[in-house]
């Protein structure tokens, strides 16, 4: 009995598990790049990225032309939805800290990054900047505070800006980079890539083009990359979200049965 | 490096650290008949997993360490199954209100400073008071061990004779006493409630609990708690899952295949240390964590801000 009763195990967990993949079907994404515009031809090294089990982060290889626009620069940027979300923010109560404010906060952009051939205040106006919405300042511009629980410090739309720009900065899922890694060859042609940091959520994501000449906008085109979970990422995912009683079910029989079988092992190889 | 993506986290972690740790702590519960997950839990909140995600996993994984051990100690006649399941009525009732609890303080935004503040005053209780005792009993070390009774000798420990004079007094042969099941239910139910909200066994209070306020041998202690966590941290797991869907069944897989190894060489090494020598040894490893987690409350974070659970952007 002893030794069947892991072996039993083993099968209730292979049963419960397949049942609860079964009811998971994993619907493809429409991919709906939108057509560049005439001015300037881009390509992809690909247009959706699956986080799998062995998903660490990403990076999409972009190259195109400029076609004839006689464009002297050109600025790649890339971002996700704004989106609405819940901040915490930490306060001193005696010795310790504990969280005494909660803010939601509207139109934060769960990734932005920009790429440009030159520094953008070289080759754009403050004007044309927040036309474009290039910056971090523009996101800034752009959220709306509303405080659910505590009481405003004053200045608390400041500090929960700080403290996203770091928390998003760290994780790489904000960066600015006009350093030069878009490279305009022979006057037309170009070439760079984005990173997709581990922490970059699946949905859709928006690539815009900016062509600039004297510091004016002369095209621009977009494009649009999917982030999607698959295998048994989405599989696990997407149980604990709608079958939640069999997931934690499942969750405890291999708990057990791993456990028990080891066990055996030990025993048998004499441990 | 070798990274692997945790489903419910949803982030990318190294799987060669994750296995590591969980060796290392499965060892630990081995050695000491405890769950381990009152160091998993901090370790995993250390390298960026979320505390709601790492509690619950945690439990997860603490059903696979623990069945192995007490399945175990169970061989070797180490658990005492009447006392077990008193204190696993209390560890289920106490479970799922804790579940609750979880949810509750998640709403309100403090889970995280609420879960640490009580690690950091159960830790500092259990591991001083072990502590405590068990350099007395080395200091006065003799040629018997200070807490096995010798056979058919019935224990009676100073608090629980307090027990004595409760309804439902019960005789537990294997522990070789008379008590009370109030008392084991009652701890029972604390345990689980615990088990909740900080994703622990409970083994570093129940097996103090057992040996000093019970009364049950050293040995027979940390077997029956391995069955009591084993089963209270299924229902917890259960109860997370449906509750709070933060159960990441990936993350306690690969914790799992450390620590069930881990787990099996803890269990031998426990049979060449003393009682004493074992309960040292915790309540070193207990009170290092609580002055960790001590300055994690005091000292200024790096950063104010922080995602509230259950919204869009959280990592």
């Amino acid at each position: 009995m002893r030794r069947t009763l892991p072996i039993l195990l083993a099968i209730l967990c292979t049963v419960c598990l397949t049942h609860s993949l079964g009811a998971s079907e994993i619907e493809a994404p429409s991919e709906t790049a939108k057509p560049p515009d005439s001015t300037l031809v881009t390509e992809s090294s690909k247009s959706v990225i699956e986080v799998g089990l062995r998903y660490n982060g990403d990076r999409i290889d972009f190259s195109g032309t400029l076609a004839e626009t006689g464009a002297d620069a050109l600025i790649a940027k890339l971002t996700s939805p704004a989106e609405t979300v819940k901040i915490n923010v930490k306060g001193r109560v005696g010795p310790f800290w504990m969280n005494t404010r909660q803010y939601e906060v509207e139109n934060v952009p769960s990734m932005y990054q920009i790429q440009a051939s030159a520094p953008l205040s070289e080759i754009t106006t403050p004007e044309l900047a927040e036309e474009l919405k290039l910056g971090f300042d523009t996101i800034k511009d752009q959220m709306k505070y509303h405080i659910l629980k505590g009481t405003d410090q004053g200045n608390d739309a400041e500090t929960i800006f700080q403290g996203l720009m770091k928390i998003k900065v760290e994780s790489e899922l904000y960066a600015i980079d006009d350093t030069g890694r878009i490279e305009i060859k022979d006057g037309k042609n170009f070439d760079y890539y984005f990173d997709f940091p581990p922490d970059a959520k699946p949905g859709h994501y928006n690539v815009e083009y900016f062509l600039i000449k004297d510091k004016k906008l002369v095209g621009k085109a977009s494009d649009t990359i999917h982030i999607k979970k698959v295998g048994m990422v989405a599989y696990i995912a997407k149980a604990a979200e709608e079958s939640p009683v069999i997931y934690g079910i499942c969750a405890v029989l291999i708990a057990l049965g791993t456990g028990l079988i080891v066990g055996f092992f030990f025993k048998d190889s004499g441990h | 490096m070798f990274n692997i993506y945790l489903p419910i986290a949803d982030m990318s972690i190294n799987f060669f650290l994750v296995i590591g740790i969980g060796g290392m702590v499965g060892f630990l519960s081995g050695l000491f008949g405890v769950g381990g997950g009152f160091l998993l839990t901090p370790l995993m909140m250390m390298i960026g997993i979320p505390p709601a995600v790492a509690a619950a996993s945690d439990s997860n994984q603490i059903v696979a360490s623990s069945a192995s051990g007490a399945f175990g100690h169970y061989r070797l006649g180490n658990v005492d199954m009447k006392m077990g399941l008193i204190i696993l009525a209390g560890g289920v009732t106490g479970g799922t209100v804790g579940v609750h609890l979880v949810h509750y303080l998640r709403a309100m935004g403090n889970f995280e400073f609420v879960m640490k503040m009580v690690y950091v005053v159960m830790l500092g209780t259990i591991g001083g008071s072990m502590f405590v005792e068990s350099l007395r009993a080395i200091r006065k070390s003799t040629a018997t061990d200070s807490v096995e009774m010798g056979e058919g000798e019935m224990n009676q420990p100073g608090l629980s004779r307090i027990f004595n004079k409760l309804p439902l007094q019960m005789n537990f042969t294997k522990s070789h006493l008379r008590t009370s099941a109030i008392f084991p239910f009652f701890i029972g139910f604390m345990v689980g409630v615990l088990a909740a909200l900080l994703g622990v066994g409970g083994g570093f209070i129940m097996v103090p609990a057992m040996i000093y306020v019970i009364g049950m041998p050293t040995i027979t202690a940390i077997g029956t708690d391995l069955f009591q966590i084993v089963m209270t941290s299924a229902n917890v797991t259960l109860q997370q899952a449906i509750t709070n869907h933060t159960v990441d069944i990936g993350l306690a897989l690969t914790l799992l295949m450390g620590s069930v190894v881990g787990a099996q060489f803890g269990v031998r090494a426990s049979k060449y240390l003393r009682g004493e020598q074992i309960r040292i040894l915790l309540s070193i490893i207990v009170l290092a964590m609580m002055f960790k987690l001590f300055l994690d409350l005091v000292l200024t974070p790096d950063n104010v801000v922080s995602f509230a659970a259950g919204a869009g952007g959280g990592h």
